[in-house]
């Protein structure tokens, strides 16, 4: 069982949380004027990576927020959290 | 729910199971009750608008508690914080004008007002062995080093989301819990209680709440919490 850090409630049980997958999918402003193929990015195309990955996580069964994690695909280790709307603590991109 | 026409029924009424029985050792591990006919309010406004939350403060006459994970009492008026913008009003069966009341105070901020009143049901469990209860089926930490007076925590308990609060001790130091469960849910905890209470010694009265009437439910709440 690994023990998650929610941004607000402290550290819970993995039982409480449910994962998102991958974060920091920004919608794009103008669909309309998109190719199918970056269409098809955005709306099925995600991140498979061995090792660091920023993902949504929900505290499902406490304070029902949705927040940021990088967490270890590999290690399952929890990097850190951080909330909506906050910076990455660290900016990294694929 | 105020139609004449319409009974209140706590969600317990069919479990109604008022035994006890003695642990191993002869322990008397817990008292299990319900709290039942409070008032539910579930409130949400912007916590960095200061104005809203202190029309709330003044109309519930408690403020809405900003630190995660801990409530507010006042006048058996309970707040419990849910989320950053999201809070629990438990309160006696009488307070039947206290939703008008935050309703009114916050008329032109940006809010959302519930009445979930029927919607959920507060047990009780007190004793010295109320945290071994809880260790069979809730990964919480609860040591009261841990978990104070004054804190509260949704989690699951049995699998069943439950919003846990510490409350006062009595003078002689054992132990409160109130669990807020939802109706459905509430006759299979109540059961699962029962059943994990029964090597530590348990009092059981849940289902045996009676519909209040207008002249003594507050009486009933308040004997109910002694
Ligand atoms: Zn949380």
């Amino acid at each position: 069982m690994l023990e998650i850090n929610c941004p607000w409630c402290g550290p819970r049980d993995q039982i409480e949380f449910s994962c998102g997958g991958e974060a920091h999918i920004v919608r794009p402003l103008e669909p309309e004027n998109l190719s199918d193929d970056d269409w098809a990015d955005y709306l099925f195309y995600r991140k498979n990576p061995e090792g660091r990955h920023h993902e949504q996580w929900c505290h499902t069964a406490g304070c029902r927020k949705w927040f940021n994690a990088i967490r270890n695909t590999v290690t399952y280790q929890f990097e850190t959290v951080y909330r909506i709307g906050e910076d990455l603590p660290e900016k990294t991109s694929r | 729910m105020n139609h004449p026409k319409i009974t209140a029924v706590s969600p317990l009424v069919e479990h109604v199971d008022v035994s006890s029985q003695l642990g191993i050792n002869g322990w008397r591990g817990v008292e299990l009750e319900e709290l039942a006919f409070c008032i539910h309010l579930n409130l949400r406004c912007d916590p960095s608008d200061s104005q809203a939350l202190t029309a709330a403060s003044t109309a519930l006459g408690v403020a809405l508690p900003l630190r995660p994970n801990t409530f507010h009492e006042a006048s058996d008026i309970r707040i419990h914080w849910l989320g950053p913008d999201e809070w629990l009003v438990v309160a006696p069966t009488t307070d039947i004008h206290l939703v008008d009341k935050i309703v009114s105070a916050w008329t032109g901020f940006h809010h959302s007002v519930t009445d979930i009143t029927g919607g959920q049901t507060v047990v009780r469990i007190q004793g010295d062995r109320a945290r071994e209860l809880f260790n069979h089926g809730c990964t919480l930490d609860l040591h009261h080093r841990v978990f104070k007076v004054g804190q509260c925590a949704q989690s699951l308990l049995a699998h069943v989301p439950v919003l846990i609060s510490r409350r006062v001790d009595d003078a002689n130091g054992t132990c409160r819990f109130d669990i807020v469960v939802r109706r459905s849910y509430a006759d299979y905890l109540a059961k699962w209680l029962a059943d994990s209470a029964e090597e530590i010694g348990f009092v059981n009265r849940l289902g045996n709440s009676q519909q209040p009437t207008s002249s003594n439910n507050r009486s009933q709440v308040s004997s109910a919490s002694k």
